[in-house]
């Protein structure tokens, strides 16, 4: 399903060429055997004990999740959160990065550093300072509320205030767009050039041009920007942890939050690992569905 | 790297030759893990290095890290057995690492002068103390405090420093400074965290003997609970403590950057003796301050104010010379020089020697020293090792939120924690 | 993109315009980091007390003071950490992610499908999770508070992003150009290294920035694995003197993340011109 390539479809024997490929895979694999699968294996068997970091580990089978299907007060309560967090900032990074990266796609003087410019807020990522800036800035007497005040809205309590705070962390994940921008940028100076050339003998306006050419060449990285951004918003931890600590009443407590608490604070590593079984098949069924539409709209160069 | 590692490995054979008369006969070499500030990272450096030059052959290695993730990677390394040989520990995370596993020395089993403590303090839970074993040593006096503007304290007509004082004489003094300050005037700086910590659970210790989970069951019933709850709805709701919404920026430790602390705007805030003077140099220029009084209910048995240490130190059972590291905490702890340069960088030194040097030399102040006696006389039990863990206390979080939003009346709140802190029983 | 001939003057107005909107929104995005950038010069009372964008009194030794470090370890041996940290995970990551990527990329073999699924998978795994775990593994190997628990995974491709990014790219490069190499009798090494990685440059240069900066930040794989303070990179020696019991003087703390951000952006202006000499410019391919 994933590599639909005429050759694979149509050879039955594999060629000498293409049992090279196991020695390009070698460190990948020895990766695989020697780093990650102990980690992977380990964390599904936590899953299944009662296992305090450090401490004893009681085999009690499906009870962390029965548990957390159940009884759990916070994991639907994440989960829908998490979905609201993802349904907000994948689609606004993506927009953004891709509007602003074909905005920046031109040679025009001081480009080089306008690009840079636009990238620095990325640079800080969940940085300490970061987390400062943001609490300062949408707090009740910070600057967003004193601007506001000036048109006359006054006080409004963006952290305190159940779903205005998620909105405040989301925009500052869509703030740090970054290094989609970056991804789009270089999938644009790859789209070759007589294409839009031949296309403007042709009269095609601006819109035209972006639907028939742009975006069908640069579909692999915008497949690959929307999967990974919708696998890395679906465990952000960091932006609701740094600014409101998942609060105010529980409204920003994403399932990354939800999980790092389990695991160390209370040291609870078998549920929390439990949890993090339950998000990764949740992130399992996203991905499948992404990869089920990509056949409609991602088109590759190697077909 | 190599010049490096080649003369490290010269002035460490010398130092071998010059070992004659130091406490080891080998090169040992000791990791020390704590976090802190600038100054007290300082202070500390400095006892190591005088022990160093003391114990020629002795190397410390010191590993001072940041508060923020500290406990993660300490568990991670106890689980892994590679964990610093003495460590700095959060009296309240200290009981989950001794209930999960055969971490710590006994130290009573080394030279170390326990004399130089007070045996009623040295020997409690909080302290390091289990079950008959020192695993511990308590590195200060902690505790709740109340940080008053004189000023502006005066100036409004109230007086946080009254003699047995009650939980509904805080709802009345907050009703006064509304009706006597300006809009952004309070009668406390707190958040849900403080309010929870300092208020909810020694209310709770009062009404239960001290003890909220005595053998690891709930004594606290719903009745009792709705009370408390009662008096957290009063103090939102007379605008004792500024509102939720406005507090939401600054949750956890943030409380010191309240922009209207800064400004001098609240009477008094809700405090650690740790964060006595935190909370000063942050306050507005000049402003004097006094310690204010913790309420303690009329009849109760327990002064439930618990009055403990802001962190342990230990030895870990993987540390291979622990009769160094021991040697080093007897220094540490014992030592006129040591408690001298330590100053009252851990809050309020665990030591009567210690308070006296501090306070001869100017290292301890009034407010803090005030601040100790207020809550140590009215300290009660330290929390019991369920009603300390970190599962508990963001229950109560979680319900004064609650309560504060109007989303649950304090009935609906307490019916609520108690179903929740019953499934943390053992 | 629209490169309309018109006259110069009309040329010129566009421009202008362009150069307008840039500001404009660049001015929007970047207020925060202005802002930032004039509180390194505040003290705490500034910081926290007022929304006044340039500071009263202007604190230079912020700058100053935050570079001697915290407990005796200044930021030059702080930066010198990080780049003997960040500098070989990041040429590993991308020459280790490059050879895997080009397995998968071109050729056909057996279980392919299978081990496509695996590096899927991989990516999508909750990483706080396997952190205890990771810590035991690498402790029996020794590797704790050295760089190698990142150089390591960084040359054996464990972190698929970086994989499957450079998948995509090279999907995006017709099959036809290494096809033929290979027919005129080029060995798939030298058709990787000849003819496909002069195509890759953009993508390289991108993965290779990302990882940089990944490991630059990276807080918390650096709290786990790293424990001397004298080994700490930035990300952790940011973070080092935050406590509640002691006065924070901020305008310090935001003065050197300011300080730290300033080698990336210099990577990133410099970088530029491979994400510029794309594909397009040579003119290979359409």
């Amino acid at each position: 399903m994933m590599f639909r390539s005429a050759q694979a479809v149509r050879k039955q024997r594999y060629t000498r060429r293409d049992y090279q490929a196991f020695l390009y895979l070698l460190p990948w694999l020895a990766g695989i055997l020697v780093l990650q699968l102990y980690p992977f294996i380990s964390s599904l068997v936590y899953s299944f004990h009662d296992y305090t970091v450090g401490g004893k580990m009681d085999f009690i089978g499906l009870d962390n999740y029965v548990k957390l299907f159940t009884r759990d007060r916070d994991f639907w309560n994440s989960l829908k959160i998490t979905f609201e967090f993802a349904l907000y900032t994948v689609p606004g990074k993506i927009v953004l990065a891709l509007a602003v990266a074909i905005f920046l796609n031109r040679n025009i003087r001081g480009i080089n550093a306008i690009r840079t410019a636009y990238y620095i807020p990325s640079l800080f990522g969940g940085s300490i300072a970061i987390a400062l800036l943001w609490r300062l800035m949408f707090m009740d007497n910070g600057i967003i509320n004193s601007m506001l005040a000036t048109i006359g809205v006054t006080n409004v309590h963006f952290l305190g205030t159940r779903g205005v705070a998620l909105r405040v962390v989301c925009a500052l994940e869509i703030w740090q767009f970054g290094s989609s921008m970056v991804m789009f940028l270089a999938a644009l100076k790859n789209v070759p050039r007589s294409l839009y050339e031949a296309a403007e003998i042709d009269g095609a306006g601006w819109w035209n041009r972006f639907f028939h050419i742009t975006l069908p060449q640069i579909s692999p990285i915008l497949f690959f920007t929307l999967l990974n951004q919708t696998i890395q918003e679906f465990q952000n931890y960091t932006s609701p942890a740094i600014i409101t600590g998942g609060g105010p009443r529980k409204s920003t407590y994403v399932m990354g939050m939800f999980l790092y608490q389990e695991g160390f604070s209370y040291f609870h590593m078998g549920y929390a690992s439990a949890i993090s079984w339950v998000e990764f098949i949740a992130i399992l069924v996203l991905t499948l569905i992404i990869f089920g539409t990509s056949k409609l709209w991602v088109h590759y160069g190697d077909e | 790297m190599k010049k490096l590692l080649s003369a490290a490995l010269i002035l460490a054979m010398l130092c071998t030759v010059f070992a004659g008369m130091a406490l080891a006969e080998e090169n040992v070499t000791l990791r020390f893990r704590w976090w802190g500030g600038d100054e007290r990272n300082e202070a500390t450096i400095k006892v190591i290095e005088q022990f160093e030059e003391l114990n020629p052959g002795v190397t410390i290695e010191y590993e001072p890290g940041s508060a923020d993730g500290y406990h993660d990677k300490l568990a991670t390394e106890l689980a892994g057995g590679t964990a610093p040989d003495i460590v700095q520990i959060d009296p309240e995370t200290f009981p989950t690492y001794v209930a999960n596993g055969d971490y710590f020395f006994n130290l009573d089993d080394f030279e170390i002068d326990m004399s130089a403590f007070e045996e009623g303090y040295i020997h409690q839970q909080i302290n390091g103390y289990y079950d008959g074993r020192q695993l511990g040593l308590p590195t200060g006096i902690a505790g709740p405090a109340i940080v008053v503007n004189k000023a502006l304290a005066e100036q409004l007509g109230v007086d946080l420093h009254i003699d047995n004082m009650q939980w509904d004489d805080i709802i009345e003094l907050g009703k006064a400074v509304r009706a006597a300050g300006d809009d952004d005037t309070y009668l406390f700086c707190a958040n849900k965290d403080y309010v929870a910590i300092l208020f909810v659970m020694s209310y709770a210790k009062q009404l239960t003997d001290g003890v909220v989970f005595p053998d690891g069951k709930l004594a606290l019933t719903e009745e009792q609970l709705t009370e408390i709850y009662e008096f957290v709805k009063a103090l939102f709701d007379n605008e004792c403590v500024p509102s939720i919404e406005y507090m939401a920026a600054y949750t956890g430790d943030n409380i010191q950057s309240d922009a209207n602390w800064l400004a001098g705007k609240y009477v008094a805030a809700l405090a650690y003796i740790s964060t006595v003077d935190v909370m000063v140099a942050n306050g507005p220029e000049g402003a004097e301050y006094y310690a204010g009084s913790l309420p303690v209910k009329e009849g109760a048995t327990d002064g439930g104010w618990a009055s403990n240490t802001p962190q342990v130190l230990a030895i870990t059972k993987t540390c291979e010379h622990p009769e160094i590291a021991a040697a080093f905490l007897n220094y540490f702890f014992t030592n006129e020089t040591a408690m001298e340069t330590l100053g009252a960088t851990r809050s309020v030194p665990p030591t009567a020697k210690a308070r006296e040097i501090c306070a001869a030399n100017g290292k301890l102040t009034q407010l803090v020293t005030d601040a100790a006696d207020i809550a140590v006389a009215i300290s009660g039990t330290p929390n019991d090792k369920i009603f300390s863990t970190a599962e508990c206390k963001n229950i109560l979080y979680d319900a004064v939120e609650a309560i504060a939003y109007g989303d649950m009346t304090p009935a609906e709140a307490a019916a609520d924690t108690i179903a929740q802190l019953k499934e943390l029983e053992q | 993109m629209a490169k309309s001939t018109g006259t110069a003057v009309r040329r010129r107005d566009g421009r202008i315009i362009d150069y307008l909107i840039i500001l404009v929104i660049g001015l929007v995005l970047l207020y925060p980091i202005i802002w930032m950038l004039f509180s390194t010069f505040k003290d705490n009372g500034q910081i926290f007390g007022s929304t006044r964008l340039l500071p009263t009194q202007w604190h230079f030794e912020n700058y100053v003071e935050g570079w001697k470090g915290s407990s005796r370890v200044s930021y030059t041996q702080f930066f010198i950490n990080t780049f003997v940290m960040v500098i070989p995970t990041t040429l590993l990551t991308v020459a280790s992610a490059c050879l895997t990527a080009y397995a998968f990329a071109r050729f056909d073999f057996p279980l392919k499908k299978l081990l496509f699924t695996v590096l899927i998978a991989l990516l999508m795994m909750p990483g706080a999770v396997v952190i205890i775990p990771r810590y035991l593994l690498y402790n029996q190997f020794r590797w704790v508070d050295s760089y190698m628990p990142f150089y390591i995974p960084a040359a054996l491709a464990c972190n698929s992003f970086f994989t499957y990014m450079l998948i995509q790219f090279l999907r995006g490069i017709p099959r036809d150009l290494d096809e033929s190499a290979y027919m005129d009798g080029c060995g798939t090494f030298r058709t990787l290294w000849q003819i496909l990685l002069p195509l890759m440059k953009p993508a390289l240069f991108s993965a290779g920035l990302f990882q940089f900066l990944w490991t630059y930040n990276d807080y918390f794989n650096s709290l786990i694995f790293i424990s001397t303070q004298k080994k700490y990179p930035i990300s952790l020696a940011l973070r080092m003197s935050l406590d509640s019991e002691s006065v924070v003087n901020w305008g310090k703390v935001m003065a050197m993340a300011f300080v730290a951000v300033l080698p990336v952006m210099l990577l990133f202006f410099a970088a530029q011109k491979y994400f510029v000499e794309g594909i397009a410019t040579t003119g290979l391919k359409g």
